[in-house]
Protein backbone atom coordinates (compact mmCIF):
# COMPACT_ATOMS: atom_id res chain seq x y z
CA UNK A 1 0.00 0.00 0.00
CA UNK A 2 2.89 2.46 0.81
CA UNK A 3 4.33 1.81 -2.31
CA UNK A 4 1.31 2.50 -4.39
CA UNK A 5 1.26 6.29 -2.10
CA UNK A 6 4.97 7.11 -3.08
CA UNK A 7 4.13 6.33 -6.71
CA UNK A 8 0.81 9.02 -6.15
CA UNK A 9 3.48 11.29 -4.62
CA UNK A 10 6.21 10.68 -7.26
CA UNK A 11 3.36 11.56 -10.14
CA UNK A 12 2.06 14.27 -8.70
CA UNK A 13 5.68 15.99 -8.26
CA UNK A 14 6.17 14.72 -11.54
CA UNK A 15 3.21 16.56 -13.22
CA UNK A 16 4.22 19.92 -10.85
CA UNK A 17 8.09 20.17 -11.85
CA UNK A 18 9.45 18.19 -15.36
CA UNK A 19 6.32 16.79 -16.67
CA UNK A 20 4.58 19.74 -17.52
CA UNK A 21 1.78 18.16 -19.78
CA UNK A 22 1.12 14.76 -17.55
CA UNK A 23 -2.16 15.78 -15.60
CA UNK A 24 -1.62 14.92 -12.00
CA UNK A 25 -3.59 12.74 -9.62
CA UNK A 26 -6.43 14.83 -8.71
CA UNK A 27 -7.09 16.01 -12.05
CA UNK A 28 -7.06 12.42 -13.08
CA UNK A 29 -10.00 11.39 -11.23
CA UNK A 30 -11.81 14.42 -12.34
CA UNK A 31 -11.90 13.73 -15.89
CA UNK A 32 -12.02 10.25 -15.51
CA UNK A 33 -14.63 9.66 -12.94
CA UNK A 34 -17.32 9.94 -15.33
CA UNK A 35 -16.38 6.63 -16.84
CA UNK A 36 -15.45 4.80 -13.36
CA UNK A 37 -18.91 5.63 -11.72
CA UNK A 38 -21.03 4.87 -14.66
CA UNK A 39 -18.60 1.93 -15.72
CA UNK A 40 -20.94 0.29 -18.33
CA UNK A 41 -22.42 3.13 -19.89
CA UNK A 42 -22.73 3.80 -23.62
CA UNK A 43 -22.81 7.11 -24.55
CA UNK A 44 -21.04 6.84 -28.28
CA UNK A 45 -18.79 3.92 -30.19
CA UNK A 46 -15.55 5.25 -28.49
CA UNK A 47 -16.86 6.61 -25.71
CA UNK A 48 -18.19 3.92 -22.90
CA UNK A 49 -17.60 3.19 -19.79
CA UNK A 50 -14.41 2.20 -18.56
CA UNK A 51 -15.47 -1.67 -17.72
CA UNK A 52 -17.59 -1.96 -21.05
CA UNK A 53 -14.48 -0.79 -23.21
CA UNK A 54 -12.70 -3.69 -21.03
CA UNK A 55 -15.16 -5.69 -21.21
CA UNK A 56 -14.49 -5.92 -25.45
CA UNK A 57 -10.85 -6.28 -24.78
CA UNK A 58 -11.83 -9.20 -22.58
CA UNK A 59 -14.07 -11.06 -25.30
CA UNK A 60 -11.03 -10.40 -27.85
CA UNK A 61 -8.62 -11.92 -26.12
CA UNK A 62 -10.71 -14.52 -24.72
CA UNK A 63 -11.06 -15.71 -28.76
CA UNK A 64 -7.69 -15.47 -29.60
CA UNK A 65 -5.93 -16.46 -26.43
CA UNK A 66 -8.86 -19.91 -27.45
CA UNK A 67 -7.03 -20.01 -30.05
CA UNK A 68 -3.87 -19.91 -29.54
CA UNK A 69 -4.73 -22.88 -26.91
CA UNK A 70 -6.60 -24.70 -29.59
CA UNK A 71 -3.46 -24.65 -31.77
CA UNK A 72 -0.69 -24.22 -29.08
CA UNK A 73 -1.73 -27.60 -27.08
CA UNK A 74 -1.28 -29.81 -29.76
CA UNK A 75 1.84 -28.36 -31.23
CA UNK A 76 3.48 -28.54 -27.95
CA UNK A 77 2.71 -32.52 -27.68
CA UNK A 78 3.87 -33.05 -31.05
CA UNK A 79 6.74 -31.02 -30.01
CA UNK A 80 7.19 -33.37 -26.80
CA UNK A 81 6.79 -36.40 -28.41
CA UNK A 82 8.55 -36.36 -31.79
CA UNK A 83 12.19 -35.94 -31.85
CA UNK A 84 11.93 -35.78 -35.64
CA UNK A 85 9.39 -32.69 -35.51
CA UNK A 86 11.50 -31.23 -32.32
CA UNK A 87 14.52 -31.23 -35.13
CA UNK A 88 12.14 -29.63 -38.70
CA UNK A 89 10.38 -27.06 -36.30
CA UNK A 90 12.17 -26.07 -33.08
CA UNK A 91 14.48 -23.68 -35.03
CA UNK A 92 11.44 -21.92 -36.54
CA UNK A 93 10.12 -21.58 -33.40
CA UNK A 94 12.81 -19.97 -31.69
CA UNK A 95 12.42 -17.44 -34.93
CA UNK A 96 8.90 -16.87 -34.38
CA UNK A 97 8.53 -16.31 -31.29
CA UNK A 98 10.56 -13.26 -30.47
CA UNK A 99 8.56 -11.32 -33.03
CA UNK A 100 6.51 -8.51 -31.51
CA UNK A 101 3.04 -8.23 -32.40
CA UNK A 102 3.79 -4.41 -34.27
CA UNK A 103 5.35 -6.87 -36.84
CA UNK A 104 2.93 -9.75 -37.20
CA UNK A 105 -0.65 -7.12 -36.94
CA UNK A 106 0.37 -5.85 -40.52
CA UNK A 107 0.83 -9.35 -41.99
CA UNK A 108 -2.83 -10.22 -40.45
CA UNK A 109 -4.17 -7.50 -42.00
CA UNK A 110 -3.14 -7.87 -45.15
CA UNK A 111 -4.28 -11.98 -44.78
CA UNK A 112 -7.74 -11.37 -43.65
CA UNK A 113 -8.05 -7.58 -44.91
CA UNK A 114 -10.51 -7.19 -41.69
CA UNK A 115 -9.21 -5.62 -38.24
CA UNK A 116 -10.84 -8.50 -36.00
CA UNK A 117 -9.79 -11.69 -37.31
CA UNK A 118 -6.14 -9.50 -38.14
CA UNK A 119 -6.02 -8.90 -34.43
CA UNK A 120 -7.36 -12.37 -33.27
CA UNK A 121 -4.37 -13.76 -35.56
CA UNK A 122 -1.75 -11.36 -33.99
CA UNK A 123 -3.22 -12.36 -30.24
CA UNK A 124 -3.01 -15.86 -30.82
CA UNK A 125 0.41 -16.40 -32.78
CA UNK A 126 2.08 -13.97 -30.02
CA UNK A 127 0.81 -15.82 -27.01
CA UNK A 128 0.85 -19.49 -28.07
CA UNK A 129 4.76 -19.94 -27.69
CA UNK A 130 4.58 -20.34 -23.99
CA UNK A 131 2.04 -22.50 -24.19
CA UNK A 132 3.57 -24.61 -26.94
CA UNK A 133 6.69 -25.07 -25.28
CA UNK A 134 5.67 -25.36 -21.82
CA UNK A 135 3.79 -28.42 -23.29
CA UNK A 136 6.57 -29.89 -24.84
CA UNK A 137 8.68 -29.78 -21.91
CA UNK A 138 5.99 -31.06 -19.75
CA UNK A 139 5.57 -34.36 -22.05
CA UNK A 140 9.23 -34.65 -22.40
CA UNK A 141 9.26 -35.05 -18.85
CA UNK A 142 6.45 -37.44 -17.94
CA UNK A 143 8.18 -40.24 -15.69
CA UNK A 144 9.09 -43.00 -17.01
CA UNK A 145 7.26 -45.04 -14.55
CA UNK A 146 4.06 -44.16 -15.81
CA UNK A 147 4.80 -44.69 -19.01
CA UNK A 148 5.99 -48.05 -17.92
CA UNK A 149 2.56 -48.50 -16.52
CA UNK A 150 0.88 -47.75 -19.40
CA UNK A 151 3.48 -50.31 -21.92
CA UNK A 152 2.80 -53.05 -19.12
CA UNK A 153 -0.88 -52.47 -19.31
CA UNK A 154 -0.83 -52.61 -22.93
CA UNK A 155 -2.68 -49.00 -23.37
CA UNK A 156 -3.88 -48.13 -26.57
CA UNK A 157 -2.04 -45.31 -28.80
CA UNK A 158 -5.05 -43.32 -27.81
CA UNK A 159 -5.49 -44.25 -24.32
CA UNK A 160 -1.79 -43.95 -22.99
CA UNK A 161 -2.63 -40.24 -24.34
CA UNK A 162 -4.91 -39.65 -22.12
CA UNK A 163 -4.85 -41.62 -19.58
CA UNK A 164 -1.05 -41.08 -18.94
CA UNK A 165 0.34 -38.43 -21.20
CA UNK A 166 -2.49 -35.49 -20.33
CA UNK A 167 -2.75 -35.72 -16.72
CA UNK A 168 1.15 -36.16 -16.20
CA UNK A 169 0.99 -32.63 -18.28
CA UNK A 170 -1.53 -30.99 -17.40
CA UNK A 171 0.76 -28.76 -14.34
CA UNK A 172 3.23 -27.82 -17.12
CA UNK A 173 0.26 -27.01 -19.79
CA UNK A 174 -1.33 -24.55 -16.84
CA UNK A 175 2.06 -22.75 -16.37
CA UNK A 176 2.05 -22.50 -20.45
CA UNK A 177 -1.36 -21.24 -20.09
CA UNK A 178 -1.19 -18.83 -17.56
CA UNK A 179 1.84 -17.30 -19.34
CA UNK A 180 0.18 -17.02 -22.90
CA UNK A 181 -2.95 -15.50 -21.27
CA UNK A 182 0.09 -12.64 -19.68
CA UNK A 183 0.78 -12.15 -23.03
CA UNK A 184 -2.10 -12.30 -24.80
CA UNK A 185 -3.57 -9.26 -22.83
CA UNK A 186 -0.24 -7.13 -23.25
CA UNK A 187 -0.85 -7.88 -27.07
CA UNK A 188 -4.87 -6.34 -26.78
CA UNK A 189 -3.42 -2.83 -26.60
CA UNK A 190 -1.03 -3.17 -29.44
CA UNK A 191 -3.73 -4.91 -31.73
CA UNK A 192 -6.58 -2.36 -30.62
CA UNK A 193 -4.07 0.81 -31.30
CA UNK A 194 -3.52 -0.31 -34.61
CA UNK A 195 -7.25 -1.74 -35.63
CA UNK A 196 -8.97 0.86 -33.94
CA UNK A 197 -11.34 -1.84 -32.20
CA UNK A 198 -13.63 -0.33 -29.59
CA UNK A 199 -12.19 -1.57 -26.41
CA UNK A 200 -9.63 -0.30 -23.74
CA UNK A 201 -6.08 -0.58 -26.18
CA UNK A 202 -8.49 1.25 -28.42
CA UNK A 203 -9.83 4.36 -25.76
CA UNK A 204 -6.54 4.61 -24.84
CA UNK A 205 -4.70 5.86 -28.76
CA UNK A 206 -8.18 7.57 -29.56
CA UNK A 207 -7.98 9.68 -26.52
CA UNK A 208 -4.18 10.20 -26.62
CA UNK A 209 -5.44 11.89 -30.60
CA UNK A 210 -7.96 13.75 -29.10
CA UNK A 211 -5.33 15.09 -25.82
CA UNK A 212 -7.70 14.01 -23.22
CA UNK A 213 -4.28 12.73 -20.96
CA UNK A 214 -6.41 12.04 -18.11
CA UNK A 215 -7.74 9.18 -19.74
CA UNK A 216 -4.47 7.59 -21.17
CA UNK A 217 -3.68 7.28 -17.30
CA UNK A 218 -7.38 5.55 -16.57
CA UNK A 219 -6.60 2.83 -19.39
CA UNK A 220 -3.10 2.50 -18.08
CA UNK A 221 -4.39 1.78 -14.76
CA UNK A 222 -7.84 -0.48 -16.18
CA UNK A 223 -4.92 -2.47 -18.19
CA UNK A 224 -2.88 -3.24 -14.97
CA UNK A 225 -5.56 -4.01 -12.86
CA UNK A 226 -7.52 -6.37 -15.16
CA UNK A 227 -4.01 -8.41 -16.02
CA UNK A 228 -2.98 -8.73 -12.24
CA UNK A 229 -6.86 -10.46 -11.88
CA UNK A 230 -6.45 -12.45 -14.72
CA UNK A 231 -3.34 -14.05 -13.46
CA UNK A 232 -4.54 -14.74 -10.33
CA UNK A 233 -7.48 -16.24 -11.40
CA UNK A 234 -4.85 -18.73 -13.64
CA UNK A 235 -2.85 -19.02 -11.06
CA UNK A 236 -5.28 -20.10 -8.64
CA UNK A 237 -6.09 -22.78 -11.44
CA UNK A 238 -2.15 -23.89 -11.58
CA UNK A 239 -2.26 -24.51 -7.90
CA UNK A 240 -5.90 -26.95 -8.46
CA UNK A 241 -3.72 -28.63 -11.24
CA UNK A 242 -0.78 -29.54 -9.26
CA UNK A 243 -2.69 -30.55 -6.16
CA UNK A 244 -4.44 -32.92 -8.53
CA UNK A 245 -0.69 -34.00 -9.27
CA UNK A 246 1.05 -34.06 -5.47
CA UNK B 1 8.76 -77.93 -21.87
CA UNK B 2 9.30 -75.45 -18.97
CA UNK B 3 7.15 -72.43 -19.13
CA UNK B 4 10.09 -69.51 -18.81
CA UNK B 5 13.51 -69.78 -20.75
CA UNK B 6 15.78 -67.11 -20.59
CA UNK B 7 18.82 -68.47 -22.98
CA UNK B 8 22.19 -67.02 -22.28
CA UNK B 9 20.59 -63.27 -21.96
CA UNK B 10 23.16 -60.30 -21.45
CA UNK B 11 22.22 -56.76 -21.08
CA UNK B 12 24.13 -53.85 -20.91
CA UNK B 13 23.69 -49.88 -20.61
CA UNK B 14 25.72 -47.04 -22.02
CA UNK B 15 27.37 -45.41 -18.71
CA UNK B 16 29.35 -42.16 -19.34
CA UNK B 17 30.12 -43.33 -23.25
CA UNK B 18 31.00 -46.54 -22.67
CA UNK B 19 28.71 -50.03 -22.35
CA UNK B 20 28.82 -51.29 -18.92
CA UNK B 21 27.51 -54.72 -18.91
CA UNK B 22 24.77 -55.17 -16.30
CA UNK B 23 23.95 -58.47 -16.66
CA UNK B 24 25.81 -61.67 -18.60
CA UNK B 25 24.87 -65.13 -19.48
CA UNK B 26 21.87 -65.20 -17.64
CA UNK B 27 20.01 -68.68 -18.01
CA UNK B 28 16.92 -69.81 -15.99
CA UNK B 29 13.92 -72.51 -16.58
CA UNK B 30 10.60 -71.95 -14.50
CA UNK B 31 7.85 -74.94 -14.39
CA UNK B 32 4.34 -73.69 -14.44
CA UNK B 33 3.24 -73.12 -11.30
CA UNK B 34 6.79 -72.87 -9.96
CA UNK B 35 7.39 -70.09 -7.11
CA UNK B 36 10.90 -68.76 -7.57
CA UNK B 37 13.01 -66.30 -5.79
CA UNK B 38 16.21 -64.77 -7.03
CA UNK B 39 18.33 -63.43 -4.32
CA UNK B 40 20.97 -60.98 -4.55
CA UNK B 41 22.45 -56.88 -3.93
CA UNK B 42 20.73 -54.16 -4.62
CA UNK B 43 21.95 -52.48 -7.76
CA UNK B 44 23.31 -55.53 -9.39
CA UNK B 45 20.46 -55.32 -11.99
CA UNK B 46 17.83 -57.23 -10.44
CA UNK B 47 15.08 -54.65 -11.80
CA UNK B 48 16.75 -54.62 -14.97
CA UNK B 49 15.98 -58.85 -15.11
CA UNK B 50 12.72 -57.88 -14.33
CA UNK B 51 12.00 -55.40 -17.07
CA UNK B 52 13.71 -57.55 -19.52
CA UNK B 53 11.32 -60.97 -18.69
CA UNK B 54 8.38 -58.14 -18.60
CA UNK B 55 9.10 -57.64 -21.96
CA UNK B 56 10.14 -53.39 -20.92
CA UNK B 57 13.59 -53.71 -22.94
CA UNK B 58 15.02 -55.66 -24.74
CA UNK B 59 18.13 -58.13 -24.28
CA UNK B 60 21.39 -57.21 -26.39
CA UNK B 61 21.86 -61.12 -26.26
CA UNK B 62 20.37 -64.07 -26.12
CA UNK B 63 16.18 -65.00 -25.76
CA UNK B 64 13.38 -65.25 -23.77
CA UNK B 65 10.50 -67.66 -24.40
CA UNK B 66 6.98 -67.44 -22.17
CA UNK B 67 5.15 -70.65 -22.92
CA UNK B 68 7.75 -71.12 -26.26
CA UNK B 69 6.52 -68.11 -27.43
CA UNK B 70 9.65 -65.78 -27.61
CA UNK B 71 8.88 -62.50 -25.57
CA UNK B 72 8.45 -59.40 -27.78
CA UNK B 73 7.52 -56.11 -25.53
CA UNK B 74 4.59 -56.21 -23.12
CA UNK B 75 1.99 -58.77 -22.54
CA UNK B 76 -0.63 -58.59 -20.25
CA UNK B 77 -0.31 -62.51 -19.05
CA UNK B 78 3.24 -61.29 -17.81
CA UNK B 79 2.15 -59.03 -14.79
CA UNK B 80 5.03 -56.74 -13.80
CA UNK B 81 4.94 -55.23 -10.31
CA UNK B 82 7.22 -52.48 -10.25
CA UNK B 83 9.77 -51.71 -7.21
CA UNK B 84 8.77 -48.04 -6.73
CA UNK B 85 5.20 -49.05 -7.26
CA UNK B 86 4.44 -46.76 -10.15
CA UNK B 87 0.82 -45.56 -9.76
CA UNK B 88 -0.69 -43.06 -11.21
CA UNK B 89 -0.95 -40.55 -8.69
CA UNK B 90 -4.47 -38.63 -10.37
CA UNK B 91 -6.29 -41.48 -9.81
CA UNK B 92 -7.59 -43.40 -6.35
CA UNK B 93 -6.66 -47.05 -5.54
CA UNK B 94 -9.51 -48.18 -7.23
CA UNK B 95 -9.04 -46.41 -10.27
CA UNK B 96 -5.38 -47.46 -10.58
CA UNK B 97 -6.32 -51.34 -9.93
CA UNK B 98 -9.55 -50.27 -12.30
CA UNK B 99 -7.49 -49.38 -15.19
CA UNK B 100 -6.04 -52.33 -15.38
CA UNK B 101 -8.64 -54.25 -14.97
CA UNK B 102 -10.54 -53.00 -17.95
CA UNK B 103 -6.90 -53.68 -19.90
CA UNK B 104 -7.00 -57.45 -18.38
CA UNK B 105 -11.00 -58.14 -18.89
CA UNK B 106 -11.54 -56.00 -22.22
CA UNK B 107 -15.29 -58.07 -22.44
CA UNK B 108 -15.78 -57.15 -18.58
CA UNK B 109 -18.82 -55.03 -17.85
CA UNK B 110 -18.29 -51.88 -15.66
CA UNK B 111 -19.88 -53.07 -12.73
CA UNK B 112 -17.20 -56.48 -13.16
CA UNK B 113 -14.10 -54.22 -13.40
CA UNK B 114 -15.36 -52.41 -10.27
CA UNK B 115 -15.98 -55.70 -8.50
CA UNK B 116 -12.83 -57.19 -9.21
CA UNK B 117 -10.87 -54.26 -8.20
CA UNK B 118 -12.61 -53.82 -4.91
CA UNK B 119 -11.96 -57.65 -4.51
CA UNK B 120 -8.78 -57.17 -4.79
CA UNK B 121 -8.09 -54.36 -2.87
CA UNK B 122 -10.12 -56.03 0.00
CA UNK B 123 -7.72 -59.05 -0.58
CA UNK B 124 -4.59 -56.49 0.32
CA UNK B 125 -6.38 -55.06 3.41
CA UNK B 126 -7.34 -51.53 1.77
CA UNK B 127 -10.90 -52.01 1.57
CA UNK B 128 -11.29 -49.20 3.55
CA UNK B 129 -8.76 -46.97 1.55
CA UNK B 130 -10.66 -47.14 -2.15
CA UNK B 131 -11.36 -43.86 -2.62
CA UNK B 132 -7.73 -42.35 -1.84
CA UNK B 133 -5.17 -41.15 -4.06
CA UNK B 134 -1.41 -42.06 -3.60
CA UNK B 135 -0.64 -39.40 -1.92
CA UNK B 136 -3.06 -39.95 0.76
CA UNK B 137 -1.46 -43.32 1.21
CA UNK B 138 1.81 -44.68 3.34
CA UNK B 139 4.52 -46.26 1.63
CA UNK B 140 3.34 -50.15 2.48
CA UNK B 141 -0.56 -49.25 1.56
CA UNK B 142 0.80 -48.09 -1.81
CA UNK B 143 3.20 -51.31 -2.57
CA UNK B 144 -0.35 -52.93 -1.68
CA UNK B 145 -2.27 -51.23 -4.38
CA UNK B 146 0.52 -51.97 -6.42
CA UNK B 147 0.22 -55.43 -5.64
CA UNK B 148 -3.48 -55.18 -5.72
CA UNK B 149 -3.19 -54.24 -9.44
CA UNK B 150 -1.24 -57.32 -10.66
CA UNK B 151 -3.47 -59.64 -8.50
CA UNK B 152 -6.51 -58.53 -9.97
CA UNK B 153 -5.22 -58.63 -13.86
CA UNK B 154 -4.68 -62.63 -12.65
CA UNK B 155 -1.56 -63.24 -14.98
CA UNK B 156 -0.20 -66.11 -15.71
CA UNK B 157 2.94 -65.28 -14.37
CA UNK B 158 3.38 -62.29 -12.06
CA UNK B 159 6.79 -60.78 -11.82
CA UNK B 160 7.26 -59.41 -8.44
CA UNK B 161 10.63 -56.68 -8.02
CA UNK B 162 11.18 -56.74 -4.12
CA UNK B 163 7.34 -56.40 -3.74
CA UNK B 164 6.88 -56.49 -0.06
CA UNK B 165 10.32 -54.04 0.98
CA UNK B 166 8.43 -51.44 2.54
CA UNK B 167 5.59 -53.31 4.49
CA UNK B 168 5.73 -53.70 8.16
CA UNK B 169 6.40 -57.27 9.44
CA UNK B 170 2.63 -57.89 9.95
CA UNK B 171 1.00 -56.70 6.81
CA UNK B 172 4.74 -58.46 5.01
CA UNK B 173 3.84 -61.76 6.00
CA UNK B 174 -0.17 -61.71 5.33
CA UNK B 175 0.95 -60.92 2.25
CA UNK B 176 3.22 -63.80 1.94
CA UNK B 177 0.70 -65.80 2.77
CA UNK B 178 -1.20 -64.37 -0.19
CA UNK B 179 1.41 -65.39 -2.54
CA UNK B 180 1.62 -68.67 -1.34
CA UNK B 181 -2.44 -69.26 -1.64
CA UNK B 182 -2.28 -68.03 -5.08
CA UNK B 183 0.41 -70.15 -5.80
CA UNK B 184 -1.65 -72.87 -4.29
CA UNK B 185 -4.72 -72.24 -5.37
CA UNK B 186 -4.88 -70.36 -8.57
CA UNK B 187 -1.41 -72.34 -10.24
CA UNK B 188 -0.02 -69.00 -10.68
CA UNK B 189 3.77 -69.06 -11.81
CA UNK B 190 5.96 -66.46 -9.74
CA UNK B 191 9.42 -65.29 -10.20
CA UNK B 192 9.72 -62.68 -6.86
CA UNK B 193 13.28 -60.95 -6.68
CA UNK B 194 13.74 -59.99 -2.45
CA UNK B 195 16.95 -59.26 -0.97
CA UNK B 196 15.49 -61.48 2.44
CA UNK B 197 16.60 -64.68 2.72
CA UNK B 198 14.39 -65.87 5.02
CA UNK B 199 11.56 -64.53 2.59
CA UNK B 200 13.12 -66.47 0.03
CA UNK B 201 13.04 -69.74 2.03
CA UNK B 202 9.76 -69.38 3.31
CA UNK B 203 7.90 -68.76 -0.16
CA UNK B 204 10.00 -70.15 -2.77
CA UNK B 205 10.65 -73.56 -4.25
CA UNK B 206 13.99 -72.44 -5.79
CA UNK B 207 16.34 -69.85 -4.73
CA UNK B 208 18.47 -68.25 -7.46
CA UNK B 209 21.08 -66.25 -6.08
CA UNK B 210 22.45 -63.52 -8.39
CA UNK B 211 26.37 -62.49 -8.09
CA UNK B 212 26.95 -58.65 -7.87
CA UNK B 213 27.63 -56.65 -10.98
CA UNK B 214 28.75 -55.24 -13.18
CA UNK B 215 28.14 -58.08 -15.58
CA UNK B 216 26.21 -59.75 -12.58
CA UNK B 217 25.04 -63.47 -13.34
CA UNK B 218 22.61 -65.97 -11.88
CA UNK B 219 24.13 -68.81 -9.40
CA UNK B 220 23.34 -72.14 -9.28
CA UNK B 221 19.73 -72.70 -8.27
CA UNK B 222 19.15 -73.51 -4.76
CA UNK B 223 15.83 -76.34 -4.03
CA UNK B 224 14.62 -75.53 -0.82
CA UNK B 225 14.26 -78.30 1.33
CA UNK B 226 12.08 -77.01 3.64
CA UNK B 227 8.64 -79.22 4.02
CA UNK B 228 5.53 -77.23 2.98
CA UNK B 229 3.18 -75.98 4.29
CA UNK B 230 5.96 -73.67 5.79
CA UNK B 231 5.59 -71.88 9.49
CA UNK B 232 7.14 -68.74 10.25
CA UNK B 233 7.54 -69.75 13.51
CA UNK B 234 9.25 -73.10 13.34
CA UNK B 235 11.42 -72.72 10.45
CA UNK B 236 13.70 -71.62 13.11
CA UNK B 237 14.46 -74.96 14.64
CA UNK B 238 14.10 -76.70 11.51
CA UNK B 239 17.58 -77.90 10.18
CA UNK B 240 16.59 -78.19 6.74
CA UNK B 241 15.44 -74.13 6.86
CA UNK B 242 20.04 -73.45 8.15
CA UNK B 243 20.95 -75.71 5.65
CA UNK B 244 19.40 -74.02 2.79
CA UNK B 245 20.14 -70.32 4.45
CA UNK B 246 24.22 -71.14 4.79
CA UNK B 247 23.87 -72.09 1.13
CA UNK B 248 22.39 -69.12 -0.39
CA UNK B 249 24.34 -66.68 1.92
CA UNK B 250 27.69 -69.00 1.16
CA UNK B 251 27.02 -68.20 -2.51
CA UNK B 252 26.06 -64.25 -1.85
CA UNK B 253 28.78 -63.87 0.24
CA UNK B 254 31.89 -65.23 -2.97
CA UNK B 255 30.00 -64.09 -5.40
CA UNK B 256 29.37 -60.31 -3.71
CA UNK B 257 31.05 -57.02 -4.52
CA UNK B 258 34.78 -56.99 -4.00
CA UNK B 259 34.42 -55.82 -0.74
CA UNK B 260 31.83 -58.22 0.36
CA UNK B 261 34.21 -60.65 -1.06
CA UNK B 262 37.69 -59.58 0.92
CA UNK B 263 35.80 -59.27 4.14
CA UNK B 264 34.60 -63.09 3.51
CA UNK B 265 37.65 -64.14 2.65
CA UNK B 266 39.10 -62.94 5.89
CA UNK B 267 36.35 -64.03 7.97
CA UNK B 268 37.26 -66.96 6.61
CA UNK B 269 40.89 -67.14 7.58
CA UNK B 270 40.00 -65.15 11.18
CA UNK B 271 37.55 -69.04 11.62
CA UNK B 272 40.78 -71.07 10.30
CA UNK B 273 42.95 -69.16 12.76
CA UNK B 274 40.80 -69.85 15.74
CA UNK B 275 40.41 -73.21 14.62
CA UNK B 276 44.28 -73.24 14.80
CA UNK B 277 44.72 -71.82 17.87
CA UNK B 278 42.30 -74.25 19.33
CA UNK B 279 44.20 -76.95 18.08
CA UNK B 280 47.04 -75.92 19.08
CA UNK B 281 46.07 -74.73 22.98
CA UNK B 282 43.34 -77.76 23.38
CA UNK B 283 45.92 -80.31 23.82
CA UNK B 284 48.18 -77.64 26.22
CA UNK B 285 44.83 -77.28 28.56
Amino acid sequence: MLGFLLVLVFWYISSKTWAKFLPDPIKTWEVSKEYIIKPFEKRGEMDQGILRFTWYSIVLVAKGYALALIFGTPLGFLLGMSKLFTKLFDPLIQVLKPISPLAWLPLGLVLFQKSEPSALFTIAICSMWPTVLNTAIGVRNVPQDYINVGRVLKLSKFKMLYRIYIPATLPYMFTGYRLSLGIAWLVIVAAEMLTGVPGVGGFLWQEYNALIYEHIILCIIAIGLVGFLLDRIMMFGEKRVAGFLS
Amino acid sequence: MPFLEINNVSKSYPFRGVQKPILTNINLTMEKGEFVCIVGYSGSGKTTLMNLIGGLVKPDAGEILLGGKKVDGPSLDRCLIFQNYSLLPWLCARKNVELAVTQAFPNASRAEVTDRSVAALTKVKLGHALNRKPHELSGGMRQRVSLARGLAMEPEILLLDEPLSALDALTRSELQEELVRLQEHEKTTLLMITNDVDEGILLADRIIPLSAGPGATLGEAIPVTVARPRDRKLLNGDSAYHRDRKEVIHYLMSNGPRDIRAAAAKAKKATELTHNIMMTEVPGL
